[in-house]
């Protein structure tokens, strides 16, 4: 474990560079907390919701970039091929990309724009806090879920341009994907395009449900995370016997 | 050029930065808000027409409940426990706008009074009726121990869908900031960044 440490240490100092880091990360912080003191909250799970709407934004576009384009770049420099020269196994390698490129800037920008909500209301948050990381979690997940697709781009095409336009592409089509499927629940009446929908748009879903607002099947909260554990597998099996660092 | 900060230095700089601006931020801007509820309710497909209530606000802390009771919407307004006099003298005001029923309950975990309120109102009725105000009215003589005051109150948009949700649209503004706790933000903003400007010695110095 410990041979693993020079090269997270260096990822983290890659992934975490001034000044993109630091921009993204005060906008986050700030219109997340704003957004959390103007709106009326009083549940702890609608305050976490609505504190971290914004910086899941901003945490996909971060994620777009510096693992979308970061990997991609590693690759086209050929430092991946450095990486992989460290004597340790792939599958380490990839758990170092996997924290260092996707769950630790999710967990700082979601997190911290959480934490900063907190501070102005605490006693909201200590209402229910099992709630509110519920809600914290949903957003983790959803997040890692497409972070896991813009690292599976970056390793397959290998290219920074092309990386970072379909990760994009990817999150718009899936949004879009998910609106389509609204307007058909509207126009032909059908429920399960909405369920499907709420499916897609799964920590949204899960937020609405802690509310109260909706009670969809308790299926629509299936397929994110089952997929986000498929393609953690696949990225596993990919890197670990069939990626070419060339 | 060397770095200055260290990730973990710049991560605690831009926090305890972003809480002075949220603070300041939160003081100098009057909290407005639109609140949207979907509501589930079969029988809404069918009789649009069901009555809705009306429920004023007006606290950051506060947040209005709405659900279908059958024939009525019970709407719950929960304020801070402080205010629950004013805000009760408040509801009594508006007891002229038909309310049939409005019963209290305090939430002890959270210190919170909550309001339930029950209304024969119809919708197309209500509407009629704020319609000369655009779908909104002023409290002129708000309590003066008010911590809150409310400057304006209601509202209800209720816009019928096809299917079983209705969405209900209820707006508020008001001016104050109560239950922010600002002085807390200021304080650990400040804090934050004196540690992070002394993680930033210490890690020059390491550095070196």
């Amino acid at each position: 474990m410990a041979k693993s440490y020079p090269l997270l240490l260096m990822d983290i100092e890659d992934i975490l560079k001034p000044p993109v880091y630091d921009i993204l990360l005060g906008i986050a912080v700030v219109l997340g907390g704003f957004n959390a003191l103007i709106i009326p909250v009083a549940s702890s799970v609608q305050l976490a919701s609505t504190a971290t709407s914004v910086p899941l934004f901003i945490a996909l576009v971060y994620i777009a970039i510096r693992c979308g384009a970061g990997v991609a770049s590693l690759i086209s420099n050929n430092i991946m091929q450095l990486y992989l020269s460290y004597p340790i196994s792939r599958l380490k390698i990839l758990l170092i990309l996997l924290f260092t490129r996707i769950l630790l800037p999710i967990l700082i920008i979601i997190g911290l724009p959480l934490l900063a909500a907190s501070v102005f209301l605490s006693k909201i948050v200590a209402s229910d806090i099992v709630g509110f990381l519920a809600v914290f979690g949903g957003r983790v997940l959803f997040t890692f879920f497409l972070g896991i697709v813009s690292l599976l781009f970056a390793l397959s095409s290998k290219r920074v341009g092309v990386a970072v336009v379909l990760s994009i592409v990817f999150y718009f089509a899936y949004n879009i994907m998910s609106g389509i499927f609204s307007a058909f629940s509207v126009f032909l009446g059908e429920k399960t395009y909405m369920y499907i929908a709420q499916s897609l748009t799964f920590s949204d879903t899960l937020n609405a449900y802690l509310m109260g607002a909706t009670e969809p099947p308790l299926w629509v909260f299936i397929p994110v995370p089952t997929a986000t554990i498929v393609l953690t597998v696949l990225s596993i099996i990919y890197f670990t016997r069939r990626f070419e660092p060339t | 050029m060397k770095p200055v900060f260290g990730a973990l230095g710049r991560t605690l700089l831009v926090l305890g930065i972003a809480l002075i601006v949220l603070a300041v931020l939160a003081y100098f801007i009057k909290p407005t808000a639109t609140i949207s509820t979907m509501l589930k309710s079969k029988e809404l497909v069918n009789n649009t027409s069901a009555g809705v209530v009306v429920v004023a606000s007006g606290n950051a802390e506060g947040t209005v409940k709405i659900e279908f009771t059958g024939k009525y919407y019970v709407v719950a307004y929960i304020a801070r426990k402080e205010v629950q006099q004013s805000l009760a003298n408040f509801m009594t005001r508006i007891q002229q706008y038909n309310i049939t029923s409005m019963y209290t309950n305090t939430d002890f975990r959270t210190g919170s009074l909550v309001m339930t309120l029950q209304a024969s109102y119809k919708i197309r009725e209500l509407l009629d009726k704020y319609a000369r105000v655009k779908d909104s009215f002023t409290v002129e003589d708000s309590e003066k121990d008010f911590p809150l005051k409310i400057n304006e109150v209601l509202i209800i948009y209720i816009q019928p869908v096809k299917q079983e949700y209705l969405t209900a649209f209820v707006s508020f503004y008001a001016t104050g900031l109560a239950s922010v706790e600002l002085f807390n933000g200021i304080i650990i903003g400040i804090a934050l960044i004196i540690l992070s400007i002394l993680y930033a010695v210490l890690w020059r110095r390491k550095r070196r």
